[in-house]
């Protein structure tokens, strides 16, 4: 059932802050799971550090498939298998938009809210000190007026006071409010002469390496007495419930309406612009409209892709796309049919060497891939997300299947690569995507690590917890501690956490084979999680009760959410502000991100763990719709930086610049029909337009820089050539760019009188090209439609006359013709071919269309 | 001055704004995209140097090349060698006699492992090598190690010594700052680019021609140009959060030295030629800093995480680097820019002084450094480790090893790089302050 609410709106209950002097933020986040990401932070492993040994470029996956000649699978060893499909639960209640809060009803077009009196909100009131809880007290009146300005520096895991047992986390770190908060009621507790040591050491009235900061009887001093009282104060404050809520940080912000909202979420979500149905039926709708069309474009097979690019640039496992890059990494031992094309029984007599080319292609890249499609169909069946690590199956297609061995599983196509079923390898200990060996080979390991990397990534990637930014802390090389990971105090507190989960890893070796090992190492701690250990009976399938430990963790929620809204919004969260100007605006803008962020990782747990739930409460929430100010006098510089973390401001990735050129324009950018895309090619634009080769080069670039100003210029001017002349030489109901010109509409005629029936339609169409282009809705009268009005008109001039004065031909350059067709490169019929241009129109329409694919609305959309 | 803490911090938007107003002054001055020697001096900025096409021409600022070995070199196989006493001596920290430890002359205090290709590079090099022994990382943790010998801070969230350097001379030029990998967080100083590979560079160096002819007429190009520069207006006005408005302005930014690419197409050499990964990305950053473009370029080379088989692996991938330095090196040479270029060589930290059970060593976090070029005295070592690659202590002042002293870490060394470049003087350097003081005669 359609919903017809609008998404929520700043000032909406959805994810509205709490009622005044209530929880923050972070005091939200103390009834979190605490145990791993607190126990992380003191120290840092000694063999943490990964092997991640740079291997060489891999190719992305090419070839189409040859007939198999009616190869089949190798007989006999199968003990896995199909498993039924049925079984993958929806996961609770249908997203909808349900979690994750629902708007009042309305069913408004607009997503701008009206503005209350034009002045920017008030920052958030400061609770009166009498109606404030323990931990609000700590954070408002200790911790950030004195503890992190005048202690942080020296009191952290780095510091000059690393080694005392008041050691606080910066904000940045999950949980470390709960963590300063618990270190200091700890701390409170000591007294020297009936006096509290945390009082004596910053006055200096005790040895203190960093002597007097604070003046007795001052401020900060009478702040934490008081503080001291409260943490020995076995009674929580109790505070009243105040009516009303605090103004949402957000009011004043202008959003997306629901059609430009949609039109992001189909480029964001799946790389295409919106049907026609999609429009229309938000058009008819409003959100309700909307929430259809979110539906029908996370079920799409472009949204499949876009997902698969997203988890790619977590997994980096298409490092081994193409040639036999992930074949060779499997041991012949333990996968005795992963060359099955190779001949033998499953490989007909009458396969040819292109067959078997094929099926190498289609197997390998099968097989790089299975880590991303086993997400995809855990997605796409509708399966709770965290069976991407805890379903004791993998995603297999007919060319995996084989490479296992399994012959039972029914195909509908058995050459069709894009088939999947959930299948069991024989002899395997399935954990989703953390037994593949393409992952496990993606993060390696060594005798001396011990799976120690893994865990690390396991714990970023599903655990929302970056044991590399915890655990920094100086170490001393001159420690003589024997087996320092248990004993030396540098290290061990950390692999304490690490360690257990590594040892979880421990029957897949380094090329990810699964061999049960009869015992772990015995001075390393037992596999586990945390404290739990890991049960007898589950050793043989270790990672699997790892993962469905974790999965009940809060941190599974949060690291998923966190992912994909870096990979969807294309920024990270904004962190905590420590100091500059305007704390506590930012401050409010970070508790009420904070908010809407755990909000949202709970809403996806309630909603069964439902990936396309919690992409719509991206899709829908103020941080993917923010565009502007409604009210542009409000710009006020604290407001500014209030609003610093709001906007999608990246260039879009190579891969979604392609594929929007495509969406856009109907022609791919490439030299030729046949070539590879000159944005996906790592020889050509991939690398230098900020892209990853998974290998190498993982990480994007999202700051534009002069490579990437020229890059854009060219694909301006090679696409604008390409696909002018070509779309006029299409019916005008088939065409993308021109459907309501001809090549004959010149605005005046030969004496300069003006045509006003062709300038309308020359408007017309330079209507539609703004909204198919830059996803800009003009008004007939509006500057914006003026001003391209001039670009094409002014281009036509200049063009006439240099045509008249013989510095231009009469004709179209050769390579700009409408005289093939771009995807085959074949010839047009005659008729249909266009070269001349006399008036300069098709060669005005070019210009135009190089200025608009060059511009911030199209690059940055 | 004020600081926002956020993702884009002000100092951020303040040095975008300059860059703007640097440009916006040049358009008004008449001139196109960036004549960068008249809008620094113009702008007071350090005197960076004019459009050059010869080395004689060439910016007197000098490029800074950092080179880093991935994954944790091996100083002892390197340039702190420690060799067997006898071969049975047991639990070495290497396999090799101290008797094959290599010495360009007896008066020379530059030593070097028998592995490799060492003694082909330190014989070739000594007079100009300045070694930097015994360096404490004080981590094991190779995203902190990476960050530390190449910032001089430990804590995460500081620019690397190339990104602050580019922003002190150079922070509007179109490829300002290099990247091959190894440690490249800007801050958002400055905007860094890859150019490993330039198969292309024609077509990125003339956007506006399909071969040698313009896709549009000069006069419709420049009508097309105006234009954009009122939308680019227009635009600016309606993304008044100050996100998006940042991202026109680094967009806008970007395209001001479009025009400026062609002139690194004019400078690069045959790349065909160069043999070494470390080779051609250096060649693409000498011709971008002989194009005027270039003030800073990270290279990298991998394979240093000998956590296993350390003799063999370690030994491929020293011979990686020493070749690769060496073939710069000589493209330095041969564009008579010895002076010029400043190139350090450092590593993520160093490996244990004995083997594990796979033969491979671990992380240890005593690390070296190289210096070559740039007016760098050579034939030099600064700081040493002992007999079992413990950090020995040393004077900062005098820079003798002192057992009363301090441990040398890459803090001395980045403060004394800023000091060196001038970076120390700059506003962009004081937000991210290093702890300790520059050594003075470092560099000689």
């Amino acid at each position: 059932m359609p919903h017809t609410s609008p998404p929520p709106s700043p000032n909406a209950a959805p994810h509205a802050p709490p009622p005044r002097g209530r929880a923050s933020a972070q005091k939200q986040s103390l009834s979190l799971s605490l145990s791993l990401s607190l126990s992380l932070s003191l120290s840092l492993s000694l063999a943490l550090g990964a092997c991640e040994d740079p291997q060489r470029l891999s190719a992305p996956a090419g070839g189409e498939a040859g007939a198999l000649g009616g190869a089949l699978p190798p007989e006999g060893g199968a003990q896995g298998g199909a498993l039924p499909t049925e079984g993958g639960a929806q996961g609770g209640a249908q997203g909808g938009a349900q979690g994750g809060g629902l708007p009042p009803a309305g069913g408004a077009q607009g997503g701008a809210l009206p503005p209350e009196g034009g002045a920017p909100p008030p920052p958030p009131p400061t609770p009166p000190a009498d109606c404030l809880t323990h931990e609000e007290f700590f954070e408002q009146q200790v911790w950030r007026p004195v503890l992190r300005p005048l202690c942080l520096d020296c009191h952290n895991p780095q510091g000059a006071a690393q080694g005392t047992e008041m050691v606080f986390f910066r904000d940045s770190i999950p949980d470390a409010l709960a963590h300063n908060y618990e270190t200091f009621a700890h701390i409170a507790e000591f007294d020297r002469a009936g006096t509290p040591l945390v009082l004596l050491k910053p006055t200096g009235q005790l040895s203190h390496g960093g002597g007097a900061v604070i003046e007795e009887g001052g401020a900060a001093h009478e702040a934490l007495r008081a503080m001291v009282e409260r943490a020995r104060d076995p009674n929580p404050v109790v505070c009243q419930e105040e009516s009303g809520e605090a103004p949402s940080v957000l009011r004043g912000v202008r959003l997306l309406d629901a059609q430009r909202t949609l039109r992001r979420a189909a480029l964001s979500l799946a790389g295409r612009l919106p049907t026609a149905d999609e429009e229309a039926a938000v058009a008819r709708e409003g959100w309700g409209g909307l929430e259809l069309a979110l539906t029908q474009l996370l079920q799409s097979r472009s949204f499949e892709e876009r997902l698969k690019e997203v988890w790619n640039d977590i997994l980096l496992t298409d490092k081994y796309l193409g040639g036999t890059e992930a074949i060779d990494l499997l041991s012949p031992t333990h996968y005795p049919y992963a060359r099955w094309f190779m001949g033998g029984a499953g490989v007909s007599a009458a396969a040819t060497e292109a067959d078997i080319w094929a099926a190498t292609s289609f197997t390998n890249n099968s097989l790089a891939r299975e880590p991303l499609e086993h997400i995809a169909f855990v997605v796409r069946e509708g399966r709770p997300f965290t069976e991407v690590i805890t379903a004791d199956y993998i995603a297999m297609n007919p060319f995996t299947a084989r490479l296992y061995g399994v012959t039972d599983l029914p195909w509908t196509d058995p050459l069709d690569p894009n088939e999947r079923r959930a299948g069991r390898a024989p002899g395997a200990s399935h954990a989703g995507i953390l037994t593949s060996p393409m992952y496990l080979n993606r993060y390696p390991t060594t005798d001396t690590n011990r799976n120690r990397h893994r865990a690390r990534i396991f714990f970023k990637q599903f655990l929302d917890v970056d044991v590399f930014k915890i655990a920094e802390r100086p170490i001393d090389p001159t420690s003589t501690a024997h087996n320092p990971t248990m004993n030396d105090p540098q290290c061990s507190i950390c692999h304490t956490v690490i360690d257990p989960v590594a040892g979880a890893f421990q029957h897949w070796d380094t090329a990810g084979s699964y061999a049960l090992r009869d015992a772990w190492y015995g001075d390393m701690r037992a596999p586990g999680y945390g404290t739990e250990l890991l049960p007898y009976e589950e050793r043989a399938n270790s990672l699997r009760w790892l993962a469905r430990r974790v999965a009940q963790e809060p941190g599974f929620d949060r690291a998923i959410t966190r992912q994909m809204y870096q990979a969807f919004v294309g920024s990270d969260l904004t962190s905590a502000p420590v100091d500059g100007e305007h704390l506590e605006e930012r401050q409010a803008a970070f508790e009420e991100q904070q908010r809407w962020f755990n909000d949202v990782a709970a809403g996806f747990r309630a909603n069964g763990h439902d990936l396309r739930w919690l992409l719509k409460a991206i899709a829908r929430s103020p941080y993917f719709r923010a565009e502007g100010l409604e009210d542009p006098a409000a710009a006020t510089p604290a407001r500014l930086a209030q609003l610093a973390h709001l906007g999608l401001d990246a260039p879009l990735t190579p891969e979604q610049l392609h594929r929007k050129l495509y969406a856009a324009t109907g022609v791919r950018w490439r030299p030729n029909a046949t070539s590879p895309d000159s944005l996906l090619n790592p020889s050509e634009y991939r690398l230098l337009y900020g892209g990853i080769d998974s290998d190498d080069v993982v990480e994007r670039i999202r700051t534009p820089n002069g490579i990437f100003a020229n890059i854009q210029r060219r694909m301006a001017n090679e696409v604008s050539c390409k696909v002018t002349a070509y779309d006029l030489t299409r019916p005008p109901a088939e065409r993308f760019l021109f459907p309501r010109v001809e090549v004959g509409f010149v605005p005046e005629d030969a004496n300069g009188f003006p045509i006003p029936q062709a300038q309308e339609l020359i408007r017309d169409n330079l209507r539609h090209l703004a909204w198919r282009l830059w996803g800009e809705r003009l008004e007939a009268d509006s500057e914006e439609l003026a001003q391209l009005y001039d670009v094409w008109y002014g281009a036509w001039r200049l063009g006439q006359a240099a045509v008249a004065e013989g510095r231009a031909a009469a004709s179209l350059y050769w390579g700009c013709q409408g005289r093939w067709d771009p995807a085959s490169g074949l010839e047009l019929p005659a008729e249909r071919r266009l070269s001349a241009d006399p008036l300069f129109t098709v060669r005005a329409w070019e210009a135009l269309v190089a200025y608009m694919l060059n511009d911030y609305a199209f690059l940055y959309e | 001055m004020m600081i926002l803490q956020s993702d884009r911090p002000q100092r951020e938007i303040e040095r975008r704004a300059q860059a703007l107003s640097r440009r916006d002054l040049l358009r008004a001055a008449g001139l196109t995209g960036l004549t960068l020697a008249l809008g620094e001096r113009v702008l007071g900025g350090p005197l960076w140097g004019a459009r050059v096409a010869s080395a004689q021409e060439a910016p007197r600022a000098p490029l800074f090349l950092s080179v880093h070995a991935g994954g944790g070199w091996d100083p002892t196989s390197l340039c702190d060698p420690k060799g067997r006493e006898t071969p049975t001596a047991p639990d070495p920290v290497n396999r090799f006699a101290v008797s094959d430890i290599g010495t360009p002359s007896a008066s020379s205090p530059i030593r070097w492992a028998p592995m490799g290709q060492n003694a082909a590079f330190f014989e070739a090099h000594h007079d100009k090598l300045l070694v930097v022994n015994g360096v404490d990382t004080s981590t094991n943790n190779h995203n902190t190690g990476t960050r530390y010998v190449h910032s001089g801070i430990l804590e995460e969230g500081h620019p690397s010594f190339g990104a602050l350097l580019t922003a002190t001379v150079g922070a509007a030029l179109p490829l300002g700052y290099i990247t091959n990998g190894g440690y490249d967080i800007t801050r958002g100083v400055v905007p860094r680019t890859r150019l490993g590979q330039l198969g292309v560079i024609n077509k990125i160096a003339e956007p506006d021609l399909d071969g040698e002819r313009p896709y549009q007429l000069e006069e419709v190009q420049a009508h097309l140009a105006e234009h954009r520069a009122a939308r680019v207006e227009r635009l600016r006005a309606q993304r008044d959060l100050p996100r998006l408005h940042d991202s026109l302005s680094l967009l806008e930014g970007a395209r001001g030295g479009q025009n400026e690419l062609r002139r690194l197409k004019e400078n690069l050499p045959n790349l065909n030629l160069l043999r070494t990964a470390i080779g051609q990305q250096g060649a693409i950053a000498l011709a971008g800093y002989r194009s005027g473009l270039t003030a800073a370029a990270n290279l990298s080379v991998g394979g240093f995480d000998t956590h296993g088989n350390h003799d063999v692996a370690q030994a491929g991938a020293l011979d990686n680097l020493t070749r690769g330095v060496m073939e710069l090196w000589a493209e330095v040479e041969r564009l008579g820019l010895e002076d010029q270029v400043l190139l350090m060589v450092t590593s993520d930290f160093g490996r244990t002084p004995r083997y594990n059970e796979g033969n491979g060593k671990d992380h240890w976090p005593i690390t070296s450094f190289l210096f070559m070029g740039g007016g760098v005295v050579g034939n030099r070592v600064v700081g040493a480790s002992d007999e079992r690659f413990g950090p020995l202590t040393f004077n900062p002042d005098t820079l003798a090893l002192d057992p009363a002293g301090v441990r040398l870490t890459p803090a001395h060394i980045h403060a004394s790089l800023r000091a060196r470049f001038g970076v120390d003087a700059a506003p962009v350097s004081a937000h991210y302050p290093i702890r300790e003081r520059a050594l003075p005669g470092l560099f000689g």
